[in-house]
């Protein structure tokens, strides 16, 4: 560094000759006297030399560490303002079409006019997922997903209204048009949304993993070092040379350069936290929380489809079976991880709750199948609707939507306050670099002047 | 329409529960009725193919088993009762009046034989009127009261489970089970193959195989499935059906659902353009949505006699059940039944002989 390249000279002696060349040892050249103030072996040759180097080395530093802040502080800032929004539209898109799917469901189970709870939810997951597939639409989500759904989802709103039509006519035909818009729903709606949920948290998890890496802020602190040890080294120097203690511009560089660093640290140590934090206990635990969820979803229409159907233990039994096979017992399966992931975030406390909630509905699922299947068929719909299997299930359902959102919360505090870490630091690295260079280049230059 | 409003069913009181159903049958007036007592097209455009049901019904008395392979006859392979039914100690009657209730495995969406109502939620129609005759004859109540229905436990079960449900045998493809049900009314045809499985009741019931369609505009006759064969045009049959074999035979595109429903819903988004199977579900069908029209094959004709299935392991309950519909004929709830499900101008009694093989 500029130290470095000034000290093996450092001891000679004041000449305005330069030493013998290797290849021609006799030859003495004189500098001419024009030349002599510019001369790299003199000691205003050097001090200029010293002067550009350390300029130059202070301002690309500094252009590192704006790099660097920006880098990081665009990534926090995408977290925040893209990444998060975006995930959180497919996650509302998935949860509300899995919802109304169920909704459906349980309105022709019903029978005839249906219950004004069930319509109310149902009109209001539509809203949701058409307001979240705008809003990912305008914050530049995935097309051909989006497309998909919005495409698909006017199709499912059709077959579902015939259905409650038909189903007010009395006409069985109605449950054929459920089938069938259930069908198209798990066929072409939901598998779009679980694709567009999949993309958002990976690019949110990449996003987040940008903000938080370490390899870019570790290359500009060891910089940011080493160009410290240059001002120490130029220092030493100037002392030996010009016998005054303390050169005032270059220790204005190294106390703002210090400044700088520290905050950048800080700064950085500060948000990589809050970032990781958001993390912890906001996406992953929503992550894990919304998977359970949209199983338990999954199975609950697939036990309505099942008295809907009623053929018995048909293929949605087989459905619901699989359902509750993935959301597992305690140790394992996606209760569990929701469970283990949510631990410790502010959703703990209702993520444990909704795990004992869903699995006390899976019980009452089993009397629902016996009921049916001794020929009890409305016995076993008043369970699933308004009996302990309906109560069941609505509770674990709210028990895992406050969790969903504490955690979401959690997610969104976390990440502004990682973002906000950020802010200012890029104008300030700016501003640093300037006065540390201004210092150098004013502290140096007055040295040089006494050589005029 | 100049079709005679069914208004059969309000003069038919003759089960005192309150009929919701009224409305909606405002819409399908007399749909079902005609096809199956008098022709399988509309009236305007009721050609030489359609075969009145009534005259196909004598023929086949004369003649039976049509489509059926020559070693068994439908209409006359069932056991004879022996008197008017009683509920003999050690029998399988006993036993169910020891349970305290008849296990019956039924269809839930045929429209008008048996099927959920989403309206009251009961599941009712023509098979089940044979349920609440068997159930009130096992548990000496009036079949038409409505206590007799607290007497049955209704069990929806799809048409593949039919065999194994009630014989606990495997067939075609559905495992074993024990016996789920004591009896199953759930539009069932009586074939030698079946026969082979289970027992089955007298003939309760005579369809036959038909073609739905969407009315054409014109005052022209809906094409027969043939002529939708010709046409390369799809049609559509529950899986596993028999009827999947007339659309293959037409040359027509099949298109298999699980339910009779799902090819309504097909017909009426234009996927397919014709459903085929038994004129009883088709009338059902029909009735969901005026804007249909019920065609013959263009085929051999295939008969379909309805018998209620039953182990056979249980022969005392098989006689049990015959003395059951015998009475049934004899007390006029038959036709009353008929009249206010099928058709409102059906006949006094079976057009078919009721006969037994021993």
């Amino acid at each position: 560094m500029a130290g470095t390249a000034v000290t093996p000279r450092g001891g000679a002696a004041l000449e305005h000759r330069v030493a013998p060349e290797p290849g021609m040892p006799s030859a003495r050249r004189v500098i001419p006297m024009w030349r002599a103030g510019t001369s790299r072996g003199t000691t205003p040759g050097r001090l200029r030399t010293m002067l550009v180097l350390l300029i130059l080395a202070t301002l690309a530093w500094g252009a590192l560490a704006t790099f660097t802040v920006a880098q990081h502080a665009s990534a926090a800032g995408d977290v925040v303002a893209a990444n998060e929004p975006l995930t959180l539209d497919a996650q509302q898109i998935w949860s509300s079409l899995s919802d109304a799917d169920d909704q459906a469901a349980t309105a022709i189970l019903a029978g005839g006019v249906e219950p004004a709870n069930v319509r109310a939810r149902y009109a209001s997951d539509i809203k949701t997922a058409k307001i979240a597939i705008e809003d990912a639409a305008a914050r530049g989500g995935p097309k051909d997903d989006l497309q998909t759904l919005s495409v698909g989802l006017s199709d499912y709103e059709a077959d579902v209204a015939t259905a409650l039509a038909d189903n007010r006519l009395g006409y069985p035909v109605g449950a054929a048009y459920l089938r069938a818009a259930s069908g198209g729903m798990r066929a072409h709606l939901l598998p779009a949304a679980n694709h567009l949920y999949t993309t958002e948290t990976g690019r949110l998890t990449t996003a987040s993993a940008q903000a938080t890496g370490l390899p870019l802020v570790i290359v500009t602190v060891v910089v940011g070092l080493a160009l410290g040890f240059g001002y120490y080294r130029a220092s030493r120097w100037l002392l030996g040379r010009t016998h005054r203690v303390l050169n005032g511009g270059l220790l204005t560089a190294c106390a703002v350069g210090a400044v700088a660093l520290l905050w950048l640290i800080g700064a950085f140590v500060a948000g990589r936290g809050d970032l990781l934090t958001a993390q912890s206990q906001g996406s992953t635990p929503v992550q894990a929380l919304v998977d359970a969820n949209i199983a338990v979803l999954k199975g609950h229409v697939d036990e309505n489809l099942t008295l809907i159907n009623n053929t018995g233990d048909d293929s949605n039994e087989d459905d619901f079976k699989a359902a509750a096979a993935a959301l597992g017992n305690g140790r394992g399966g996606l209760l569990a991880a929701a469970q283990r992931a949510a631990a410790g975030s502010p959703a703990a406390g209702q993520a444990q709750a909704a795990v004992t909630d869903v699995q006390a509905w899976l019980a009452k699922h089993q009397q629902v199948r016996t009921t049916d299947n001794s020929g009890n068929h409305l016995g076993a719909v008043d369970l699933v609707q308004s009996g302990a299997s309906g109560a069941a299930f609505e509770k674990a359902s709210l028990d895992l939507n406050n969790a969903i959102q504490a955690d979401t919360l959690a997610f969104d505090a976390n990440a502004r306050s990682g973002q906000g870490a950020f802010t200012g630091l890029e104008a300030g690295m700016i501003i640093a670099t300037l006065v540390m260079a201004g210092g150098i280049a004013w502290g140096l230059s007055r040295r040089l002047a006494e050589y005029r | 329409m100049s079709r005679p409003a069914r208004s059969g069913r309000a003069l038919a009181q003759w089960v005192p529960r309150p009929r919701v159903i009224l409305a909606t049958v405002a819409l399908s007036a007399g749909l079902a009725g005609v096809a199956l007592a008098g022709c399988a097209a509309p009236p305007p455009a009721s050609g030489p193919k359609a075969m009145p049901l009534v005259k196909a019904a004598a023929a086949k008395a004369a003649a039976p088993a049509v489509a059926s392979a020559p070693a068994c006859d439908p209409y006359a392979s069932s056991l004879k009762p022996n008197g008017p039914p009683s509920v003999t100690p050690g029998s399988w009657m006993d036993t169910i009046k020891r349970r305290g209730f008849l296990i019956a495995g039924v269809d839930q969406s045929t429209y008008h034989f048996g099927y959920l109502n989403p309206l009251d939620r009961r599941i009712e129609g023509f098979d089940i009127d044979q349920i609440r005759e068997v159930a009130g004859a096992i548990f000496g109540i009036n079949p038409t009261d409505d206590a007799v229905l607290g007497k049955v436990h209704f069990k929806a079960i799809s048409d593949a489970d039919r065999i194994p449900d009630v014989s606990g045998q495997a067939y075609k493809g559905v495992p074993p089970s024990s016996p789920l049900v004591d009896i199953v009314a759930h539009t069932m045809t009586i074939t030698c193959d079946r026969l082979k499985l289970v027992d089955f009741s007298t003939v309760y019931f005579d369809a036959h195989r038909k073609t739905l369609v969407v009315r054409p505009p014109d005052e022209q006759a809906g094409p027969t499935l043939a002529q939708l064969g010709q046409r390369h045009e799809a049609a559509c049959a529950t899986k596993g059906s028999d009827s999947v074999n007339s659309i293959v035979d037409a040359r027509a595109v099949k298109v298999e659902v699980p339910y009779w429903t799902d090819c309504l819903v097909k017909l009426q988004q234009g996927e397919v353009a014709g459903v085929v199977t038994d004129d009883s579900i088709l009338e059902g069908l029909k009735a969901q949505d005026p804007n249909l029209e019920i065609t013959a094959l263009g085929l051999t004709p295939v008969d379909e006699p309805y018998g209620l299935a039953i182990s056979k392991a249980r022969p005392e309950f098989v006689r049990f059940v015959n003395a059951v519909l015998a009475q049934e004929i004899a007390s006029g709830r038959w036709a009353t039944s008929f009249r206010y499900w099928v058709d409102v101008q059906g006949p006094p009694r079976p057009t078919w002989k009721i006969g037994y093989a021993s």
